[in-house]
């Protein structure tokens, strides 16, 4: 009954609250209002007077409380629990690539609706008896289609981040989600965020590829690998791969082109793998947006040659970095990094030897007071540096202030730190236990005083594709590592901490693996700290064996030096994805904007502005999304076409605004339309990282049996509306009546 | 090093220090003449090594020209480097002939009486490669013009396109730990003893003076007209000058602190 009556069941009442759309004060003024309104009302008319009176009030006041009650719209707000099925999500990929042929005669995005189609799609069909039903269109953003595929209008890039973001955020987590694409998807950081929180809420992500075969004869560039920014004058590794079909044993020429001009070639034969990797030694030489381009040269039975080339966008900046190398004794080292970075002006160096108990030896100081007393004990004196070298020092060398300013400056400022091998250094300088073993990627064992070897550094597989370990394969004109004279270790370490990376291992004299650590780093807070327990790198300079032109030892350091800083964070730095877009395109922006002190700064304090390729210069008000620790997100359409150029500007408030460049290529080819090749690994990992499965499409049917139902616990805040409930009638036909039964025995009805 | 007393000393006088430098002969003697001690080169265990250069040449009546004062101001110098500074030296005396390929171990190289230094093909390019690669060179002890020239014209092989110039006492090398104001003219223990001149023969000036490489860096430090190791051997004499061996310690001890930096 009081169901039928209140509209909700007592329980509902019991757990929620009713709330009108004044507040509570109000409703009692009103109420008040109202009842002083009645009572003069009667006493005015002289009708009645007395219990009459006070019915006849009474009943009236209660109709026109009623009446006031409901037209304030009361809401019952009550926290709710539903168990709700939550299906399952198909996404469907609906970016340009899916215009591609994915077999003779069929497009992808016609083979993909032979998969999706609600009314008779295989894999929509088979999973309709089970689950209901999610589509989402996955293009540039997602779109809800609710059962109306999309037509031909396909453009764009598959953010899939976006997507899998839109069906977690509306309705209850779904027991599973498809992805039928044809493999052409961002991989960028925001979908391996995604596809962590996927996991994380046990949804499985199982993909369906469409890409179909792809065509007989056919040569393709891959995506080029290189670094986003380099200093003017880095040396770096540009790469990329090259896939073909149909050309075993071919001899292909892979160019890279700097702005449109010849930089290097490489004489490729094309192998039975169908894959390769071509590699290209750049300088970065001149300041300013470089774009590089990897490019074939088109084979004639080509039918499409349009993914022949692959162009990358490479910021040069002339800037500086500045090192600061410690020892607590004078050591040859220090000679050696001098000569080694001296040459190359963008290594700005200063050195800083303890001599005697309380002297210092300092060189390429700021000024005659800089570090006069040795190591700074403030971590802001170390700030302007972006990389610390830590010679042959302990302990005794480095009191509790000085250590944590070493980690200040890794954790918060960002800057990078290579602590070397000594007497002095790392467990045989007593490190252990301090805060700075903390920092370090490798666990320091029981000091072994007496321990002296001499090994080879050689490359490690993860090192391959490093700055600085790939010059131990002999690449950039640099001897092999293996082939240089060995070096001294004083210092035994064998062990890694979880999420180091080896890049040097060591070999005795036989090439046999020592199993002592040549280079080994970790991230730290912002920063980058690296370990290389050598002693004696000089002897790549020095040793008979080393021609007096090899640059080995030279470039070493160099690269070390440049690893390390360039790796540094800034102050302002201004990431874009993608770096090649179609117009109109998102392109998610990401800021990171501290003050002096590598503190976080407030978005309020940025801008951003846009530089199109005839120069044109727009201001933007974009909403920036806080990602936490200075960290901020947006995103903004690609505006016209060519050379765009993004600033940021920060007003730190101390100082004169600074300002982080990067640069995007708006082409209407974008990306999407490069590929022709299957995209079957790129689904494959995708579904691994979720735990989900990657099939073909002619297997489509199959994957309903492995989803799981999830029946879903949605808990809510719901608002339910009172104003209809048959109680507020009643009651007023009750007061309606009572009111006419007095006015009729009195005779005044 | 020691030279015959002069007749206005005194004939017992004479023969005392005649009598003294024979014995310190018939001392050094042996060990001049025995292969001189070498650090193993597989088994580097200090960070600076005093090394000696032994590059071959005519004995005297004192033996090997290159072994004049060795071992004691090697080990006399060391023993002040390692309580005055913190570098980890070792210990001992380090001779080691010029020619050998472990040389290359040991980027500091000090080398006297090169008065009439005479090196072959071999030891001239193995020198050469040696400085360029990063080794550093100390001269010491030669005096006069005859020296100076056969020096000079022994050096213009193993760098013909490079001159040698004056280091002026602004330059790094008399600043690296000690605070250098001026060059002196240390003597031998005998001059420097009896109070007598300090020059000999005509090198009455003494000069610093260096050879630098493309990049402005010194690598060659020549000390002429002084005798820096005899201010080191003969510090504990009781009539060497005291201001003789200060200054030699004080101009060594920067030497290797600039050798280990620049």
């Amino acid at each position: 009954m009081f169901e039928w009556l209140a509209g909700y069941p007592l329980e509902r009442f019991a757990n929620g609250t009713v709330e009108l759309a004044v507040p509570v004060g109000t409703w009692l003024i009103l109420l008040a209002g109202l009842a002083v309104g009645v009572a003069w009302a009667l006493r005015y008319s002289r009708l009645v007077e007395g219990g009459m009176a006070w019915l006849l009030g009474g009943a009236r006041f209660i109709l026109l409380a009623l009446l006031l009650f409901v037209l304030l719209d009361p809401h019952l707000i009550t926290p709710s629990r539903e168990s709700r099925d939550g299906g399952v999500a198909i996404l469907m990929d609906t970016s340009a690539s899916m215009q591609l042929p994915a077999s003779a005669g069929e497009t992808r995005f016609a083979r993909q609706r032979e998969v999706v189609d609600p009314r008779d799609g295989t894999l929509a069909r088979a999973l309709r008896a089970r689950f209901s039903l999610r589509l989402v269109g996955v293009g540039q953003r997602p779109e809800m289609l609710h059962g109306a595929l999309p037509g031909a209008a396909l453009h764009g890039t598959a953010n899939l981040a976006a997507a899998i973001d839109e069906v977690l955020a509306t309705g209850a987590p779904p027991a599973a989600m498809v992805f039928v694409s044809d493999g052409g998807v961002r991989t960028d950081a925001a979908t391996a965020r995604a596809l962590l929180r996927l996991r994380a809420a046990g949804v499985p992500l199982h993909t369906v590829h469409v890409g179909g075969q792809p065509p007989e004869i056919d040569i393709e560039v891959g995506p080029v690998e290189a670094p986003r920014r380099v200093l003017r004058g880095a040396e770096v590794r540009i790469a990329a791969p090259v896939s073909h079909h149909g050309l075993a044993g071919r001899t292909v020429e892979v160019r890279l082109e700097e702005d449109g001009l010849l930089v290097a070639t490489r004489t490729v034969e094309l192998d039975e793998s169908g894959r390769t990797r071509v590699e290209f030694d750049y300088r970065a030489g001149i300041e300013g947006t470089r774009r590089l381009r990897v490019r074939v040269a088109g084979v004639e039975e080509e039918a499409v040659t349009s993914n022949n080339g692959r162009v990358a966008l490479l910021e040069v900046h002339d800037g500086r970095l500045d090192i600061l190398h410690f020892e607590a004794e004078p050591r040859f080292e220090v000679k050696f990094v001098r000569r080694a970075l001296g040459p190359d002006d963008s290594l700005q160096l200063a050195s800083v030897v303890r001599t005697a108990e309380n002297k210092f030896y300092r060189l390429g100081v700021r000024s005659v007071d800089d570090m006069a007393d040795g190591f700074p004990a403030r971590a802001e004196d170390l700030f302007h540096y972006e990389v610390l070298i830590i010679g042959s020092v302990g302990a005794d060398d480095l009191d509790a202030r000085q250590q944590l300013a070493i980690r200040t400056f890794v954790e918060r400022r960002g800057g990078g730190v290579l602590f070397l091998g000594g007497r002095r250094a790392l467990g045989e300088g007593s490190l252990a236990g301090t805060s700075l073993e903390a920092l370090l990627p490798v666990r320091l064992g029981e000091p072994a005083p007496g321990f002296r070897q001499r090994y080879s550094l050689v490359t490690t597989a993860a090192g391959r594709r490093h700055p600085v370990a790939a010059l131990g394969l002999g690449v950039q004109g640099t001897a092999p590592f293996a082939d240089m004279p060995p070096l001294t270790f004083i210092n035994p370490i064998r062990e890694l901490k979880p999420g180091a990376t080896l890049l040097l291992g060591t070999a005795d004299a036989g090439g046999k693996a020592a199993g002592l650590v040549g280079l080994a780093y970790q991230r730290f807070g912002r920063g980058n700290v690296a370990v290389m327990p050598v002693r004696d790198l000089w002897r790549w300079q020095m040793h008979s064996s080393v021609p007096l032109d090899d640059e080995t030892h030279e470039r070493t350091w160099r690269q070390l030096a440049r690893w390390l800083g360039e790796a540094a964070t800034d102050r302002l730095e201004l990431d874009v994805w993608p770096t090649v877009a179609a117009p109109g395109e998102m392109l998610d922006i990401e800021v990171q904007a501290l003050d002096s002190e590598w503190l976080p700064l407030g978005a309020e304090r940025l801008s951003l502005s846009t530089t199109l390729a005839g120069g044109a210069v727009t201001t933007l008000s974009p909403q920036w999304e806080p990602l936490g620790e200075g960290l901020y997100r947006t995103r903004i359409p690609a505006p016209g076409a060519g050379l765009l150029g993004l600033t940021v500007s920060a007003d730190s408030g101390d100082e004169s605004p600074i300002h982080a460049t990067t640069s995007v290529e708006v082409s209407a080819l974008g990306t999407e339309l490069v590929s022709l090749a299957s995209g079957a690994d790129t689904l494959a990992n995708i579904a691994a990282q979720t735990g989900g499965m990657a099939v073909e499409a002619d297997a489509a049917g199959t994957l309903p049996a492995h989803i799981e139902p999830r029946p879903a616990v949605h808990a809510s805040v719901e608002r339910l509306p009172l104003w209809n409930a048959p109680l507020w009638l009643v009651l007023a036909l009750l007061a309606a009546c009572v009111e006419w039964l007095a006015r009729r025995h009195r005779g005044i009805a | 090093m020691t030279r015959p007393c002069r007749s206005d000393h005194g004939r017992n006088g004479c023969l005392r220090r005649a009598g003294v430098v024979l014995l310190s002969a018939l001392l050094v003697m042996p060990a001049a003449w025995l292969s001189p001690v070498l650090a193993n080169g597989d088994d580097v265990a200090h960070e600076f090594y005093f090394t000696r250069g032994n590059y071959g040449g005519e004995s005297g009546d004192w033996g090997p020209r290159w072994a004049i004062d060795y071992p004691k101001a090697d080990q006399q110098f060391l023993v002040a480097l390692r309580r005055l500074s913190v570098v980890d030296a070792y210990p001992l005396d380090h001779a080691l002939e010029i020619e050998r390929e472990s040389l290359r171990d040991f980027p500091f190289l000090y080398m006297l009486e090169v008065g009439s230094l005479d090196l072959d093909e071999d030891k001239t390019v193995r020198l050469r490669d040696y400085l360029l690669a990063g080794g550093f060179l100390v001269i010491d002890d030669f005096w006069g013009s005859w020296e100076w020239q056969t020096f000079e014209a022994q050096m213009r092989e193993v760098f013909p396109d490079r001159e040698v110039v004056e280091v002026p006492l602004e330059h790094p090398v008399f600043h690296a730990f000690y605070e250098m104001r001026e060059v002196i003219q240390v003597p031998n223990v005998y001059q420097g003893s009896t109070g007598g001149p300090t020059h000999e023969y005509d090198g009455f000036i003494p000069r610093v003076r260096g050879i630098f490489d493309d990049e402005g860096r010194l690598m060659v430090l020549i000390n002429w007209n002084t005798d820096l190791g005899d201010g080191w051997e003969w510090a504990d004499h009781p009539q060497y000058p005291l201001r003789f061996s200060t200054y030699s310690y004080e101009m060594g001890i920067n030497f290797v602190i600039y050798a280990m930096s620049f």
